[in-house]
């Protein structure tokens, strides 16, 4: 009984709404900015993708071509070495000159996969229209 | 879904959405249908990992739900009392003095029964999907729906 009285209240229960025109007006505009800032998202998502791309190519270009040089100043650094007092760092270095040489070079292609990326992402940029 | 798929959902589910809205913030019109449309909104963002059609009336109540909650929590203001003098009354409120009762009588009782009386009289939902929507048990339900009985009841004076 008390159950059908909280019903009947409740089912004739009927407010005065807003104009239905008006909600999904104003329903559809949102959409439409939520539509602008997901075509945002993806459109930087695809850019960072591509710097990426663009900053593994570059990196691994600068490593090779440092890597390249190596047996090169292994040599020089070698006979160099036998120039040296036995006990100056200058000698330690000599000799634990290849690790450092590739620290160097990881290093460097790093700084230059890094720097790329950052270069890459900001030219890649679509170009805004102008209004005029 | 597509864009058109949602709009057409949304057109077939808004005004019985809004009337809840409106008996759960007790006849705030306005506040209501921001928390429609935030609902929607929240909704349409995440409607590309909702397949299940047939509950999305449901689905809509529950975000519907978690919105009202999130917003109550967000308005923790309190003003002086010299300050509330200047306060006008907020014209897109309900109108109708009709349900003034209702909405204080509403008010007086706590979200969580409110929520439970009006999706099970209202909107006609069983106790499982109620549970579901709050995302609590059938038992806390149930108790729910109790206790909001009986103090609109009193506050009705339905005998």
């Amino acid at each position: 009984m008390e159950d059908d009285k909280f019903k009947s209240l409740f089912s004739n229960f009927e407010p005065e709404l807003s104009s239905d025109f008006r909600f999904m007006n104003k329903l559809q505009r949102n959409l439409n900015s939520v539509e602008l800032v997901k075509q945002h998202i993806a459109e930087v998502r695809s850019r960072s993708k591509k710097a990426v791309l663009i900053a593994v190519i570059v990196g691994f270009i600068v490593g090779f071509l440092f890597s390249l040089s190596l047996p090169y100043l292994i040599d020089a650094v070698s006979n160099w070495q036998l120039t040296l007092p036995s006990e100056s760092i200058l000698n330690t270095f000599a000799k634990n000159f290849t690790i450092i040489a590739w620290l160097v070079i990881g290093g460097t292609s790093v700084f230059a996969a890094i720097n790329t990326y950052e270069i890459s992402f900001s030219l890649l940029k679509p170009k805004e229209t102008s209004a005029y | 879904m597509t864009r058109e798929q949602f709009i057409s959902h949304v057109e077939a589910t808004q005004k019985a959405f809004r009337r809840f809205l409106v008996a759960l913030c007790c006849g705030d019109t306005s506040l209501a249908d921001d928390i429609a449309q935030e609902s929607y909104i929240k909704a349409y963002l995440s409607c590309d990992t909702f397949s299940n059609l047939d509950k999305f009336n449901a689905w809509i109540f529950k975000i519907g739900y978690n919105t009202f909650i999130n917003n109550k929590r967000g308005e923790r203001l309190t003003v002086g009392i010299d300050d509330a003098k200047d306060i006008t009354a907020h014209d897109s409120a309900d109108s109708s003095f009709a349900y003034q009762d209702l909405y204080e009588a509403l008010n007086r009782i706590p979200a969580k029964e409110r929520t439970s009386v009006l999706l099970f009289y209202m909107q006609g939902y069983s106790i499982k999907e109620i549970a579901e929507i709050q995302e609590t048990s059938q038992n806390a339900v149930k108790q729910h729906l109790s206790r909001g009985r009986t103090h609109l009841r009193g506050l009705l004076s339905i005998n």
